[in-house]
Order: C-alpha cells, then sequence, then structure tokens
C-alpha cells in the first residue's frame, strides 16, 4: 500500500505546490510562488527583450494572468520552472514581434542614453557590457544562451521551448558563446 | 590524437554536462592535452558567473496586487461535490488498507481463541474434576495418592 503518490521525474517541491494550487486555486500558494518566482522571470523577459521597463511590467503580468488561467492544463512532465520560462519565453517574443510591426527597433542601445530594466540591478561594468554584446549576436543564439544560462533548463527542454532538435540547441548555444567570446574580447575586457 | 577542431564544439556541451558519458570521458581525456579547450572554457566559467551575480529584477507594488486580485477572484469556489471526489481516493486507499489490517488481527485472535478452545475440550478430565471438586479432602488433584484412594471407595459404592 502506497501511501504517497508515486513522483514523475519532474516532481519537485515548487511542481507539487503548483499542482496542489491547480486543484484548490488557493491564492496564498499562488502568492508563495509569485514572490519567488517573479524577480527571476522578469530578469529573463528583461534579457530576452531589452526592452523598457513598461514593457516588461506588462510582460510579466500577462505571464502570470496565463499561469493563473492555465494552472489546471499544467501537466507535471517538466518542471513548473521549466513551464513558467516557458511562458516567459513565448510571450516575450510575441511581445517583440507586435513591437515590431509597430515601430523600428533598434537593436544597437547605447548605454549611457538608455536606462534598461537591467540598470537597476547591474552594478558592474562587466554584466552591462555582456548585455551588450548579447544584443549584437543572432537572436536565436541569444535565446538558446540565456535560457541556459539564466534560467539553467536542459538542452532537451530549450530544444521544446524554441521547437528545435537536441543538436541545433547545441550548435546555436555553442557558437552563441564563441560570437560572444569574440565581441567581449575585441572590446578589450579579455574573457567575457 | 584527434585535434582542437574535432573537438571544439563539443567543449559546450561537456561544459553544460549534456555529453553522453562516455564522450564525457573522452574529452575530460582530450582537456589535459588542449589548451585552447581550456580557454574555452574558462571564458564559458566568467560568463556563467556573471549572470549568476544577476539577482533578479523586482516587480512593481501595483503588477503584484493586480495579480493577487486575480488569484483570489479565480480561486475555485468551495463545493461538497469537488471535496467529496478529491477525498474519494484518499480515504479508499486508507479504508482498505484498514479492512485488510482489521481482518488479519481477527483471523490472528480467532485462530489463537479456537486452538486454546479445542485443547481444552478434554472430556474425561472435566469429569473428574466435577466428580472430585465436592470432595471433602479437599483440592484433588489428577495422579494424586487421594485420587486413587476415592476412585477405588467410588467403584466399590457403585457395586
Amino acid at each position: 500500500m502506497n501511501w504517497k503518490r508515486k513522483e514523475g521525474p519532474a516532481q519537485d517541491k515548487d511542481t507539487q505546490l503548483f499542482l496542489e494550487y491547480g486543484k484548490t486555486g488557493d491564492p496564498t500558494i499562488f502568492n508563495r510562488l509569485f514572490r519567488k518566482y517573479s524577480p527571476k522571470t522578469k530578469a529573463l523577459i528583461a534579457l530576452l527583450a531589452g526592452l523598457e521597463k513598461m514593457d516588461t511590467e506588462d510582460i510579466i503580468q500577462k505571464v502570470f494572468m496565463k499561469v493563473i488561467e492555465k494552472r489546471k492544463e499544467f501537466i507535471p512532465t517538466a518542471k513548473f520552472s521549466t513551464w513558467l520560462y516557458t511562458i516567459s519565453f513565448n510571450t516575450t517574443l510575441t511581445h517583440i514581434r507586435n513591437r515590431k510591426d509597430m515601430e523600428t527597433f533598434d537593436n544597437e542601445r547605447d548605454a549611457v542614453n538608455t536606462r534598461t530594466p537591467m540598470d537597476d540591478t547591474l552594478g558592474a561594468e562587466r554584466q552591462k557590457h555582456l548585455i551588450l554584446a548579447m544584443e549584437q549576436i543572432s537572436p536565436r543564439q541569444k535565446e538558446a544562451f540565456i535560457l541556459r544560462e539564466f534560467a539553467g533548463i536542459s538542452y532537451q527542454d530549450i530544444g521544446e521551448i524554441m521547437n528545435l532538435s537536441k543538436s541545433a540547441v547545441e550548435s546555436l548555444i555553442f557558437h552563441g558563446r564563441q560570437n560572444l567570446k569574440k565581441i567581449l574580447g575585441s572590446r578589450g575586457h579579455g574573457k567575457s | 590524437m584527434e585535434s582542437h577542431e574535432t573537438w571544439e564544439k563539443r567543449s559546450s556541451t561537456y561544459f553544460d554536462g549534456e555529453l553522453e558519458e562516455a564522450e564525457q570521458v573522452l574529452f575530460s581525456a582530450h582537456l589535459k592535452n588542449c589548451r585552447l579547450c581550456e580557454e574555452d572554457l574558462a571564458s564559458f566559467r566568467n560568463t556563467r558567473q556573471v549572470f549568476r551575480n544577476f539577482t533578479g529584477i523586482p516587480v512593481s507594488k501595483e503588477i503584484k496586487h493586480n495579480l493577487f486580485e486575480s488569484a483570489k477572484a479565480a480561486e475555485d469556489p468551495f463545493t461538497f461535490r469537488q471535496w467529496l471526489q478529491e477525498s474519494i481516493p484518499f480515504y479508499k486507499t486508507r479504508f482498505r488498507f484498514a479492512v485488510e489490517f482489521i481482518s488479519l488481527i481477527a483471523g490472528i485472535t480467532l485462530g489463537v481463541l479456537g486452538f486454546e478452545f479445542f485443547e481444552d475440550e478434554k472430556p474425561n478430565q472435566v469429569q473428574r474434576n466435577e466428580v472430585y471438586s465436592t470432595s471433602l479432602f479437599g483440592p484433588v488433584f489428577p495422579g494424586s495418592l487421594t485420587e486413587s484412594y476415592l476412585e477405588m471407595e467410588f467403584t466399590r459404592n457403585e457395586k
């Protein structure tokens, strides 16, 4: 007789907590998860999009509204964090696409004159230069790189999020890293 | 010895721990002899360290409040039917366990009692005890001299 539910491969504590939220809709559980994941999710969105502060707030609100709406549809084949970052990724890309339709989007930002959400937390110059360097590599390489380095998602899951094979993800991340190394090296910052 | 170019593309995958076990071992061996791959890994480590310093960006209070209100509004109202549906599997498992456990204990108890009951059921001894319990000599134990004497008296009276 098994008193405990058999745990699947992705049922960490937060995933179990979110499953509980899906059943009961208890807002205190949502609040707890929100407090834990919202800062990093917002940073992920800012890294992906490099947008003005207002847009990032809009995106994060959309992301967590989707989390509330889709709470019953969550299937724990992956961790809750991976699912959340998938929603963040897709919502951010949709927002960027819609924004590009409305205005010209300039990839070359002047870090001195334009404040981004990351500026509030970036103290070190290395971080600022890394962000600027990422704006210069291809968007796909940047996305794969950020999902791996910042969100800590496996190649397999990145492939599912970006609709790519595992080997394609490997290639993107490798070339992204090599390009960053060249850009940061050419700026005289030595190793990235 | 394989060249750096052969292994270069795997350095990133190795760094992320995503190589197959056999390849991981081979790459580790290659790493001892390839300065360029070592430099690549050092560069990847530095980048990762920069990312680790990102602590995240706090969300504004207004957004927090809006989301929390939305979560409260989306809370499912309590219904007895829903509670019943969620509770049934929980109690079903435990009920079954309780029934099995009680059955086991009852079975053992009945088995022990039944054994003791039939073990005590010896007609001659019961009758003997009944005969001797009213004896003037007090309690008479089976096999004692008093029993033998009383047996003799009993059979003589019968005659």
